[in-house]
């Protein structure tokens, strides 16, 4: 997995991702096609507490793992991609 | 039967789930479960508690375990009764050594799931497919088709991968899939406190990675659609539901399976009791003008014992009481016991209820669930010897001590929570102890404030504060019950698994509700040192005194407890070393109320307790009883109940006399009540109480103001008080040990310095002993046995001799060593010999020569320590045959030995203080001629006055700062000539706090006197250093206890106190 960091724009179904846009290749949608994988990590409940859910997607362009760090705030990132 | 999950923790798995069975029951009832299983980690400590939430609730409880196997756990399930037997049987084994494969054995009555994420075929499948495909085939050999392949997801990143695996491998080898759920705790709510109890089992912080923490909040009892999103896995609903469906098991019999007495019929136990009875009657009421009533009482009793199917249960502790007859082991019952004529008849308790008024129904009644409480006190020396005949009569597989439940309290919660989130060592112990003990950590926001004083305000402090609170109620650990020991008719292994305690003894994982709960009958053997005292005292009076030569003691117990002499010196207050009635309170308390009878004893060890003194009833009875007050009753109804304690509510039995007579309410119903106003006490049931109390007595003809005041008056009986009955049992001890000092002090100093029973230092017991012309003979190689001992001097007069373990440093094996030397072989030649002969270190030899244990061997302390030094020089190692010497000479040659001066007084007393705590000479003494002219008095001086402003030096023997004292800071102080109590009030306390932490202080204050007793309103406090001289800092100078200053202090003084000898040493 080659780790990105990187602001996304998602648009959803409910909670699930269903495309997203990246700002450094802008013009371009990655459509969803699958979700692999999906799993949850929380941390920090003694500070700042953040709820990480990770998806890892097939697009038509290739897999990536997208994450949302908060969900109330629509915060959406690319954390990496698989070749 | 639908769905529900298989594989659940709660908090009772002891910070490995994270919330209580009773959240857990209330969450599956509310997602429309009707069962839920509990399967805490190793045990089933929670099942009670769980099949009562169920019940409540309204769903099936099915009880279970994680069992530690091989490298992960298993899930095991109880399909019945034998299920539930095999399932602690199992966990048994677990406890004692880790289980393998091999160990598992097939079963008909057990259901196996192979468990979550850590469990064993997860955790085989990770390391290699192949050992796992072994392992799930090991499992089914054993299992069949009770075994299944548990699937659980918690939204991890692995979880759906090793899903599928687990899957795939289930469906390779034929096995079913289940769905277990792995759930640690109720609500994602919870998740936090989970997260932190997982660290502090762990011992890491919540800033460390470790791989056992949970890494988000999924592990809860999901809703079971969602769940079936997540696993789309109808097969392995279906057969957690057939699973469920099939486990059926009923823990809580609703009656008492009492132990089995030793009956040829077991039809015949009543006949058996009653006979038993009946030779109680006549060999304690014979000639007696109570006859009459104590056979109707008898009939009462037996009468109800009968109904509540109790006979066995009184035959079995009648068998115990006779067994220690046998032995003879003292022993005394104790507790509420006492209220009942046929435990007295039994020869259970020693009291007369008839005589002292006891009311049964404290004790027992119809409406009582359980086992009554029978508690009987033992010579703590020989407690063990008692267990161990139980268990030998019962049989080990039928017997175990009860545990006891440690949650959390606040201070516990501090040092844990504040561990945790990364507080550092030393702020630890401040941190919980700017906090008072026995707190709820509800409670904690009140006590801010202090805890920023401790440790500095933080951001992190409101984090501390919400993990205290959230920490409340949970269980921490298992701990042994004092004396709670269960006699179970079938083997334990049915109800319990059975573990080890910290101190290797055998219990049980459940607390003295729960085993009641359960069925099972406890019987509390207790040991109580004061027992151990006045059994060998009087063992020492009949050996010493009466020349017997099979020594016993119960001639103390045939005594009439009426010798006016043993009153007149209670009364005079000469009563440290004595039970109960030793403490500065209870001695200022003696000389207000002037006890003469055993009758006013009784009142004496009742009235100074937190109850009595919390409700402020004692300055009442003391006024009333003085008559500088007169006696009033708020109502008549009251006047036959309060009469013997004049209007003022001193006992337990009140309290459910009052309920029952003035309130009208029923027997069951009072003893209710008395248990309410005795404990903490939720305000919801104090209000439904009130009403209920006050609407009784309107009904009996109560004004309703009147009715208010009573109430307000009982519900002033805060915390814990006395049964009368108790008081009673307890004031006849009181009565040996007052007598014992009074006539026979050296055989009573001797009992108490070997067995402690008290709150004072040896130093200060061997002052009272000598005051009452008892002489102290130093340690002795030659002379002293394995315990304290009486000799007679020149003059006749008998004398304790100090055994040879009050030598620092020499445990009672060492002594045992040089005891058995002497006893094989004879005496002791020489300094030598004794080196020869007995095994121990040089450290050993030169705390022996400092002690004065050698000087019939050397003459004087010095020159044994120097031919101590000579012997480490030319001997070697001791314990052992003497080298070959050079030129055939001996080890010492008197030319080996310098003139040396004489010992001085201060080198006497040093080395004693540093050797043995203790000295013949009080270490103030030597100051006193400097005190004298500093205008300070001896507390013996303090005598001459009444009142004033007066200085006095002591060494400070013990600071309190009792919960019931309202801030007030109590500090004793001894010196040679006495003892005395300094009172300190709050506005005065941090003034004089750094102070009256000096091991020795001169204080001067306020004189207050009421007879004898003298005590000080300290205003004034400095510390005397100089009156310790060189050996300053010793531990015995600061005194035995000490609950208001830091323990940094005694730390200090024991790690300085263990180079004191070394430094001696040096100084020769």
């Amino acid at each position: 997995m080659k780790h990105l960091e990187e602001a996304i724009q998602v648009r959803c179904s409910g909670p699930r991702p269903l495309a997203f846009r990246r700002s450094r290749r802008p013009g371009r949608t990655y459509v969803i096609q699958r979700i692999l994988r999906t799993w949850i990590v929380q941390t920090a409940w003694w500070d700042k507490e953040a709820r990480h859910v990770y998806y890892e997607v097939v697009t038509d362009r290739g897999v990536y793992l997208v994450c949302c760090r908060s969900r109330a705030k629509g915060a959406w990132y690319l954390v990496g991609t698989r070749d | 039967m639908s769905f529900t999950y298989l594989h659940v923790r709660s908090y009772f798995s002891l910070l490995a789930g994270g919330s209580s069975p009773e959240e857990l029951a209330a969450e599956a009832a509310r997602l429309g479960m009707d069962a839920l299983a509990l399967t805490d980690v190793q045990g089933v400590r929670g099942a009670v508690r769980f099949a009562q939430a169920c019940q409540a609730c309204g769903i099936k409880p099915i009880y279970g375990a994680e069992v530690p196997v091989a490298e992960g756990y298993l899930v095991l399930l109880c399909a019945n009764r034998e299920g539930y037997g095999e399932l602690c049987r199992l966990l048994t084994r677990s406890l004692e050594r880790p289980l393998t494969l091999d160990d598992l054995a097939p079963s008909d009555n057990l259901f196996c799931l192979t468990g979550g994420r850590r469990g064993l075929l997860a955790r085989t499948l990770v390391a290699s497919p192949p050992a796992a495909r072994q392992c799930l085939e090991r499992l089914a050999a054993v299992f069949g088709e009770r075994l299944s392949v548990e699937l659980w997801h918690h939204l991890h990143e692995e979880d759906a991968a090793l899903l599928r695996a687990l899957a795939e491998l289930a469906s390779a080898c034929r096995a079913e899939t289940i769905v277990g759920g792995d759930v640690r705790f109720a609500r994602p709510e919870a998740y936090a406190r989970y997260d932190l109890m997982t660290c502090i089992r762990l011992g890491c912080t919540v800033f460390d990675h470790m791989p056992e923490r949970p890494t988000n909040a999924e592990a809860f009892l999901r809703a079971p659609d969602t769940l079936r999103r997540l696993l789309p896995h109808p097969r392995a609903f279906d057969r957690a539901a057939d699973v469920a469906a099939a486990c059926s098991v009923n823990l809580l019999p609703g009656h008492l399976i009492a132990p089995a007495p030793r009956l040829e019929d077991p039809t015949q136990a009543l006949p058996m009791l009653r006979q038993l009875c009946e030779d109680g009657l006549l060999r304690r009421y014979r000639s007696s003008a109570r006859a009459a009533a104590a056979r109707r009482q008898m009939e009462h009793e037996i009468s109800t014992i009968a109904d509540l199917d109790l006979c066995d249960f009184f035959l079995v502790v009648h068998e115990i009481i006779v067994e220690a007859q046998r032995r003879g082991i003292r022993y005394a019952g104790r507790g509420s016991a006492a209220n009942s004529i046929i435990a007295y008849l039994l020869g259970i308790t020693t009291v007369c209820p008839l005589e002292q008024n006891l009311l049964f129904e404290r004790f027992l009644h119809r409406g009582r669930a359980g086992t009554p409480d029978i508690d009987v006190d033992f010579d703590s020396d020989r407690r063990d010897e008692v267990i161990s005949w139980i268990e030998q009569r019962f049989g080990p597989e039928h017997t175990a001590m009860t545990a006891t439940l440690v949650r959390y309290g606040l201070r516990l919660a501090i040092r844990d929570a504040a561990k945790a989130l990364g507080w550092p060592a030393p702020e630890l112990s401040r941190l919980s102890k700017a906090v008072p003990r026995r707190r709820s950590t509800r409670e904690i926001h009140a006590f801010r404030s202090d805890l920023e004083a401790a440790a500095g305000a933080s951001a992190m402090m409101d984090i501390l504060l919400s993990c205290v609170v959230s920490l409340h109620g949970v269980p921490r650990h298992l701990g042994l019950h004092s004396g709670g020991m269960i006699l179970s008719r079938s083997p334990l292994w049915q109800f319990s698994p059975v573990q080890h305690s910290a101190n290797g003894v055998r219990m049980v994982q459940f607390d003295k509700d729960d085993v009641e709960a359960l069925g099972l009958v406890k019987f509390d053997v207790l040991g109580l040192r004061m027992l151990a005292t006045v059994d060998m005292a009087s063992r020492l009076v009949a050996g010493h005194e009466r020349g017997e030569a099979l020594p016993e003691s119960g001639w103390i117990d045939a005594l009439a407890l009426d010798d006016a002499e043993t009153y007149a010196a209670i009364r005079k207050g000469d009563n440290l070393g004595l039970f109960q009635i030793e403490s500065m309170g209870q001695m200022h308390l003696v000389a207000s109320h002037q006890p003469r009878s055993f009758q006013d004893l009784v009142t004496q060890v009742a009235i100074f307790r937190p109850g009595p003194l919390q409700a402020d009833m004692v300055h009442p009875f003391i006024r009333r009883r003085r008559g500088e007050e007169t006696v009033v009753y708020d109502h008549p109804l009251l006047e036959p109940i309060l009469r013997d304690t004049y209007g003022v509510v001193l006992f337990q039995e009140q309290i459910l006399e009052i309920a029952h007579s003035f309130a009208g309410m029923s027997l069951e119903e009072a003893d209710g009540f008395r248990r309410l106003m005795s404990k903490y006490r939720d305000p919801e049931e104090m209000k439904e109480m009130k009403e209920s109390f006050i609407s009784g007595a309107i009904r009996k003809g109560v004004p309703p103001e009147t009715a208010s005041e009573v109430f307000a008056k009982v519900s002033g009986y805060v915390g814990y008080g006395f049964c009368r009955s108790h008081a009673a049992a307890f004031a006849r001890t009181v009565y040996h040990s007052a007598y014992l000092k009074l006539h026979h002090p050296a055989a009573y100093f001797a009992g108490v310095l070997e067995h402690r029973p008290g709150m004072y230092d040896a130093l200060t017991l061997e002052k009272e002993a000598r005051r009452l012309g008892v002489r102290m003979l130093r340690a002795c190689a030659q002379r002293s046995g394995a315990r304290y001992s009486l000799e007679r001097d020149e003059g006749g007069h008998l004398c304790i001799r100090r055994p040879l373990r009050v030598v620092a440093g020499l445990s009672a094996d060492d002594a045992a060593e040089i005891l058995w030397a002497r006893l094989t072989a004879g005496t002791f030649r020489s300094v030598e010999d004794l080196y020869c002969r007995a095994a121990l270190d040089h450290d050993q030899f030169r705390a022996l020569a400092m002690a004065g244990a050698l000087d019939d061997l050397a003459g004087d302390r010095r020159r044994a320590l120097w031919e101590i030094g000579v012997l480490e020089q030319r001997h070697g190692t001791p314990g052992s045959e003497a080298p070959a010497r050079l030129f055939g000479r001996y080890a010492i040659e008197e030319d080996d030995i310098p003139q040396l001066p004489p010992i001085r007084a201060e080198e006497r007393l040093s080395w004693d203080l540093v050797t043995t705590g203790t000295s013949t000479a009080h270490p103030v003494a030597s100051a006193r001629a400097a005190l004298r002219t500093l205008r300070v008095s001896s507390i013996e001086g303090l005598q001459q006055h009444d009142r004033g402003f007066v200085r006095v030096a002591g060494r400070v023997i013990m600071r309190q700062r009792p919960p019931t004292a309202k801030g007030v800071v109590f500090v004793t102080l001894e010196d040679e000539t006495g003892v005395v109590q300094g009172i300190v009030y709050p506005k005065q306390v941090e003034r004089l706090r750094k102070a009256l932490q000096a091991p020795a202080v001169v204080i001067a204050g306020q004189l207050q006197a009421q007879g004898r007793w003298r005590a000080l309103i300290i205003l004034q406090a400095w510390p005397l250093p100089q009156v310790l001289g060189g050996y300053g800092g010793h531990l015995q100078m600061g005194g035995g206890r000490d609950s208001f200053a830091s323990r940094e202090h005694e730390a200090s003084g024991r790690s300085h106190s263990g180079s004191l000898l070394r430094t001696a040493t040096a100084r020769v």
